[in-house]
């Protein structure tokens, strides 16, 4: 009975003390279950949610920041220990909105990972709060490793680059509080690099704790879209577009590159479609440099005067010509 | 303060302080494919790229937060490789695509 009223006050106490600040965390509406749900039931509404959100598996924007959320109720809920304590508070809460006539469920704020975060570390402190892969907090243990994004334009990748980097780096200060610490650093981007690549620079994660080494940062290169020219593997492809009578009569257009312009021939009787290959033009590769494919997209005036439609009549009449002639053979 | 930095190699030994998973644990991701040594015939002399440190612990985090069985674990990386591949190969084709079609104007 002593703890039932401990535990209430400490809830009374958690709620007066954080106020509009810290809402309590309904962990039983994060996993979807009822509050009276075994422990089957929150163990697979956990995992069901983990294959939806973990940001190892999910696409989904925001899956990490959910996964959080799904997996610190889940640390809660399925240790009968914590179970038990958060219920307690709970029913406090319910009891203090009942006498104080606020409707359940009416905290009127959004919920962030970080309030999440808080909640746990203060209901359960920073000594029981819960390890995840995301979260380091355990004595003499290496840091934490970090990954950030790096966008590099495709010019970039022609040759090794140096870039600045900012980033935030979390640790516990001497008091054991969560604290972020800014982070400058100069990074070389070597010459080559692909979409989706990871560059790992050691030690340069988050600090260790208790003389433990520090984390690793994950540098994740994202090329960014170039407004022409789309990547594959370590070449590179353009859409020409082309005139009905370029295609037809040939042409030489000047095409870009990545480091200048070229003349390219377009042979007559070309085709939409067709690719054409130039040596060399392409990213860096390890064994050697790609080529650049320009990719033939035949296309038509958006509108056509008179005179002109009348030639495009005369044409059709001599040219005899059937596109669709491989319909009649199916 | 900046600093310049640059990315690493690392040999197996390297790589079994970086991750909290066993030796045969870790053997089992190189024997089924899922780390490849850049060089080397055996674990004294096999040289990893650095970004297999972040390979394992992916694979620690999925064998953790989704509890599944290490044994399993080539298959889910497997399949998740063949995922990412796949999505990038949509983006690319859809990317190529949208270079060639054109919506109607009403």
């Amino acid at each position: 009975m002593l703890e039932v009223i401990s535990c209430q006050m400490q809830a009374a106490c958690l709620i007066e003390k954080n106020g509009p600040l810290m809402d309590f965390k309904d962990y039983y509406a994060t996993l979807g279950v009822q509050p009276d749900a075994d422990d089957k039931t929150i163990k697979t509404a956990y995992r069901k949610l983990a294959r939806q959100y973990h940001p190892d598996v999910s696409s989904l924007a925001g899956a990490e920041e959910k996964f959080k959320e799904v997996a610190e109720a889940y640390e809660v809920l399925h240790s009968v220990e914590k179970r038990a304590e958060y219920d307690e508070l709970r029913q406090a809460r319910q009891q203090r909105q009942h006498y104080s006539g606020a409707p359940p469920g009416a905290s009127g704020s959004r919920e962030t990972n970080q309030d999440f975060a808080d909640f746990f570390e203060s209901m359960f402190g920073s000594a029981g709060a819960r390890q995840t892969p995301f979260d380091d907090n355990r004595f003499a243990q290496k840091g934490r490793d970090v990954e950030i994004e790096m966008p590099v334009f495709l010019e970039e990748t022609l040759e090794n680059t140096s870039k600045p980097v900012e980033f935030m780096l979390p640790y516990r200060d001497e008091q054991g509080r969560m604290q972020e610490l800014k982070k400058s650093l100069k990074v070389k981007i070597p010459a080559g690099v692909r979409d989706g690549e990871r560059i790992r620079l050691k030690g340069q994660g988050a600090p260790g704790s208790g003389n433990a080494a520090n984390g690793d940062l994950y540098l994740h290169i994202r090329l960014v879209p170039h407004p022409l020219f789309d990547v594959e593997g370590h070449n590179l492809v353009i859409t020409v577009p082309l005139a009905p009578w370029e295609a037809a009569l040939g042409t030489k257009v000047t095409i870009p590159t990545l480091v200048g312009k070229i003349q390219l021939t377009i042979r007559p009787d070309s085709q939409s479609g067709q690719r054409l290959r130039i040596k060399g033009k392409g990213l860096v590769g390890k064994s050697g440099p790609g080529d650049l494919f320009a990719v033939l997209k035949v296309v038509m005036p958006r509108q056509t005067d008179e005179a002109t439609r009348k030639l495009w009549a005369q044409l059709a009449d001599k040219a005899g010509f059937d596109p669709r002639a491989e319909w009649s053979q199916a | 303060m900046m600093s310049t930095v640059t990315h690493v190699h690392i040999n197996f030994a390297e790589l079994r302080q970086c991750v909290s998973i066993s030796e045969d644990q870790l053997l089992q991701l190189v024997t089924e494919g899922i780390l490849n040594p850049r060089t080397g015939q055996g674990p004294e002399e096999w040289e990893f790229d650095s970004t297999s440190v972040s390979l394992v612990h992916k694979a620690e985090r999925i064998c953790h937060d989704l509890a599944v069985d290490w044994s399993d674990m080539p298959l889910v990386l497997g399949l998740l490789e063949e995922v990412q591949q796949l999505r990038a190969e949509n983006t690319y084709l859809r990317q190529r695509l949208g270079r060639f079609l054109q919506d109607e104007q009403s």
